[in-house]
């Protein structure tokens, strides 16, 4: 069953005079439970298009439907509730709230959609997983880049949302963490179904999904499968993907 | 270039920060009306009493707006700190695209001559037309005849404001070029980190606001305390200050260690958790403990105008009211008598003659006797008898100076009773009772009635018929605080001391009857004796300008004190929430209700503004206690019209101070919405 069908998306910035094509009539499905890549190079319209599917920002036209709903046409207040239901989100520049310390900002996910229960062991309980038990009395400003990366990929994961949206998760973390991050992905994806759309720059995160869809110009340029393949088949793949594109992806 | 962008920021600012141009607008044009008051006055006729008090008024109004200006300007520069603060990035950014510091500089010396020249500007003509108003109004109160309705601009006021208010942006100016030349690009470049608590402790938080509460405590008590105000006073009024400055201290520690305890209570309940409530409590927190210093003195100021407000309206009210009640006939006139006679006719004889007839002039009238009791009628040390220590002061400062004490006979009190429409008496032939017409010396009389004093007249022995004294409000030409009345039987042998005649004119043109009634009055009184007199027309304008003179003054500065209070709480709040704009994103980007989103903005916003007003109420309550002490014996406060003033005290607190709360409200909502 597709969880998520673009159909001829559009995204144009600016006004007539200059015009940026952000996404350039683009289409795809993800099926329920499908953990899918994204790679492309800089200025590709990688955030864009995710910005579009989690309601962030409107399509120029075109439609997106999540669920078979089509959320282009979603009211201000349906958008948020769409979003705080079905959406987790980790975004390429964090996005957590200064004021608030790593607890805080986690909890602040449970508690806009109201579901305070047991809070406070599945904050814990997470926190250990993703190694930021230390830093969760932390205020952003006192955390490193990757800290806050884990922080908000907490935030993000700890609703158990139906899909999932992150924008270099992987960008600001060392290997280890990189990995902590992208097993706890796989292991909501495996286990609690979750569909998981990932940006992101480097091969070797890319290689934990299923399929990598590679974008230019806010286009579909290729994709593949990871098929019955193991990771590092998979990974040697893309890489192959990448030589064989050349330039464009070899300045990322 | 420089200009253009200066009128490009001011338009940019104005959006955001209008509510506080509006307000130095609005202030400038208030300072105006009340300074082009004298212009007013000359353009009506006006008695001499009414210039009298006019001229007392515009004296007042220029002393008071030194103190206005004073709060202005410390509203202005207060926002205006505010404002490059909020901009140092921008700034940063002109000097890192190659401006000088010194263009800068000047870039922010054209926008502040800009903003301060468009003010002034709109000021003195929202002034101007807010002016003619207020003409209307005094027109009215003083209920003068206007010929014919002429525009007045006051170009003395007009200097003024400007004067005052140039020295002002003066000011600004060269505070801002302080702290331009003060910052490093560097510090204007990097984003502010996010605010902390101004104490972090909260062992020492706890003991500084038990403190605080304290030390208000000790204030609260000196004022509202008679005996203690009274041992505090003893030796100078200046004493005063002593609770005020308790007071404004214990203020400034509550709000400084308020922030730590509730973090302290609230981040371990519950709900902290539930839905926005941990983020709108930071915010909360970091907003009220980055403004310790301007929360505080918004209080006190909040708490000054509450006090200034009520108590102008509340003595308003008090006149107004109490008008009719104490002046229920047109004229008072006593002749005091050198020589103590009962010959009413005599002494009269001078206005019941061909030229002038009272019986025939007045519509109705009276004429009674005062009698003059000797020391050995009346001791007020035996009076009191034992209770004599409670009063030592009293009685002996009386003693000395040789007070005098009246009585009048039964059938004369019943008689002015019936003119007056008020309660009669009676009394049997050996009973006496005492009328109050204040309370001045309630406590002191009422103690020698209940220790049953019994009074000595020519043989007579009466005793009190009452415990207290019974209050009474005579229009007496002397107007005695204390009148003994003694049964008829009990003054067949003493002449009178004074004799009054009370009553109305007959004629409805009161102003006529009563100069042809005074001129008549002129050849009445014979070599060693005098006259005294109270005319309710000549209550009736002193009334006036006493209202007046309250009224204006108690709102001039109450309401600037609002405005100026409100408007730095607005100004806080828009750029507060200017600054969490990202945060705001985040939550919505979340998937954050909007709802939820605009409650969390209101009740931030409610909190600043109740915040201060709460203890400011707190404080009203011992001041107003202590205003009612300092007027108490006095009938300018009584319980109902101190009911009524506060009424309408709340009534102009609603309007402006809930006005500016919505008004920031939707901005601040605007703002989030918009980008
Ligand atoms: N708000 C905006 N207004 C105008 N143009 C924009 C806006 N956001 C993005 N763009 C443009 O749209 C294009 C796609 O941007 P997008 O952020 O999606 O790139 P990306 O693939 O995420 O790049 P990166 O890998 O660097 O994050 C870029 O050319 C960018 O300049
Ligand atoms: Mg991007």
């Amino acid at each position: 069953m597709n969880i998520l069908r673009i159909e001829n998306v559009e995204k144009y910035y600016g006004n007539k005079s200059s015009m940026t094509k952000a996404i350039d009539d683009l289409s795809c499905n993800v099926d329920q439970g499908e953990f899918v890549a994204i790679m492309g190079a800089s200025g590709s319209g990688k955030t864009t298009l995710l910005n579009c599917i989690s309601t962030i920002d409107r399509v120029t036209s075109g439609h997106i439907y999540v669920k078979g709903l089509d959320i282009t046409t979603l009211k201000s207040k349906q958008l948020s509730h769409f979003r705080r239901e079905e959406l987790g989100f980790i975004f390429q520049d964090f996005n957590l709230i200064d004021t608030l310390t790593a607890y805080e900002n986690i909890a602040l996910a449970l508690s806009i959609q109201r579901k305070e229960k047991d809070m406070k062991d599945r904050i814990r309980s997470l926190a250990r997983d993703l190694d930021i038990e230390d830093v969760l009395n932390n205020y952003p400003y006192e955390m490193s880049g990757g800290q806050k990366q884990r922080v908000a990929a907490a935030r993000a994961l700890i609703t158990s949302p139906s899909l999932i949206l992150a924008d270099e998760p992987t960008g600001a973390l060392d290997s280890t963490s990189s990995r902590f991050l992208l097993e706890k992905m796989l292991m909501l994806n495996k286990d609690y179904k979750a569909t998981i759309l990932m940006v992101t720059h480097d091969a070797f995160s890319a290689s934990y999904a299923n399929r990598v869809i590679f974008i230019k110009d806010g286009k579909i340029f290729h994709e593949i499968y990871k098929g019955e393949d193991d990771r590092k088949t998979f990974f040697n793949k893309i890489i192959d993907v990448e030589t064989m594109l050349g330039g464009d992806l070899n300045d990322l | 270039m420089i200009s253009k962008l200066a009128f490009r920021n001011i338009k940019k600012s104005i959006k955001d920060y209008g509510i506080y141009f509006f307000t130095v607008t609005l202030g400038i044009a208030l300072f105006y009306v009340f300074n082009a008051v004298e212009s007013q006055s000359a353009m009506m006729y006006i008695t001499k009493s009414n210039k009298a008090i006019i001229e007392l008024l515009v004296q007042v109004i220029s002393g008071v707006s030194l103190f206005v200006s004073g709060v202005l300007g410390a509203l202005i520069i207060y926002a205006n700190q505010l404002l490059i603060k909020r901009r140092k990035k921008e700034f940063g950014i002109y000097q890192i695209l190659g401006m000088g510091k010194g263009q800068v500089s000047c870039l922010l010396f054209f926008e502040t001559l800009l903003v301060g020249l468009i003010s002034l500007g709109v000021g003195l003509l929202l002034g101007a037309l807010l002016s003619q108003l207020m003409g209307i109004v005094l027109v009215n109160l003083f209920e003068v005849n206007l010929t014919k309705f002429k525009f007045v601009f006051s170009i003395s006021a007009m200097w003024k404001s400007i004067f005052y208010f140039g020295i002002m942006y003066v000011v600004v100016m060269v505070f801002n070029m302080i702290i331009m030349s003060r910052m490093r690009i560097i510090e204007m470049l990097r984003k502010k980190e996010n605010t902390k608590l101004p104490v972090k402790n909260p062992i020492i938080a706890l003991l500084v606001f038990a403190a605080g509460v304290g030390i208000l405590a000790r204030a609260y008590y000196y004022v509202v305390d008679f005996n203690q105000l009274a041992i505090l006073l003893r030796g100078d009024m200046a004493m005063i200050l002593i609770p005020i400055g308790m007071g404004i201290v214990s203020t400034f520690m509550i709000f400084y260690s308020l922030t730590t305890i509730a973090v302290l209570i609230f981040s371990h309940t519950k709900s902290y958790y539930k839905k926005l409530n941990a983020f709108t409590f930071k915010q909360i927190s970091s907003q009220i403990g980055t403004m310790v210093t301007a929360i505080s003195s918004i209080c006190i100021m909040l708490f000054l105008t509450i006090c200034i407000i009520s108590t102008a309206l509340t003595i308003r009210e008090s006149l107004n009211s109490g008008f009719a009640e104490s002046n229920p006939v047109d004229i008072s006139y006593g002749i005091v008598l050198n020589k103590p006679t009962n010959d009413i006719d005599k002494v009269l004889a001078g206005i019941k003659g061909k030229n002038y007839d009272y019986t025939k002039e007045f519509s109705r009238y009276c004429v009674v006797k005062t009698y003059e009791f000797t020391k050995q009628d009346f001791n007020l040390k035996t009076f009191v008898g034992k209770r004599y220590p409670e009063f030592k002061n009293m009685v002996d400062t009386s003693m000395k100076y040789g007070a005098k004490w009246h009585a009048i006979s039964l059938s004369d009190y019943n008689k002015l009773a019936s003119l007056y429409h008020i309660k009669k008496y009676q009394l049997k032939d050996d009973q006496y009772m005492m009328i109050r017409t204040n309370d001045l010396q309630k406590e002191l009389f009422d103690a020698g009635l209940s220790e049953g004093f019994t009074l000595n007249i020519d043989g007579h022995r009466l005793t009190p018929k009452y415990t207290e004294t019974k209050s009474v409000s005579l229009m007496n030409a002397d107007n005695e605080a204390m009148l003994t009345i003694l049964p008829d039987s009990a003054l067949t042998k003493r002449k009178a001391y004074q004799i009054t005649l009370t009553g109305d004119y007959k004629e409805n043109n009161k102003k006529h009857a009563e100069r042809l009634f005074m001129a008549a009055i002129r050849n009445v009184v014979k070599d060693k004796d005098y006259s005294t007199y109270t005319s309710k027309l000549q209550n009736k304008n002193d009334n006036v300008g006493t209202t007046v003179l309250v009224t204006f003054v108690g709102l001039y500065l109450g309401i600037i004190f609002l405005l100026a209070s409100a408007a730095i709480l607005a100004l806080k709040s828009l750029s507060h929430t200017i600054d969490s704009q990202e945060r705001y994103q985040i939550l919505k980007k979340i998937g954050t209700d909007p709802k939820d989103i605009s409650r969390s903005l209101f009740v931030q916003n409610l909190f600043l503004f109740v915040t201060p007003l709460l203890l400011a109420i707190i404080h009203s309550v011992a001041g107003m206690k202590f205003v009612t002490i300092l007027f108490g014996a006095t009938n300018f406060i009584n319980t109902s019209s101190l009911i009524r003033g506060t009424g309408i005290m709340v009534l102009i607190y609603s309007v402006f101070y809930g006005g500016y709360f919505i008004i920031t409200h939707m901005m601040n909502m605007n703002i989030i919405k918009t980008r």
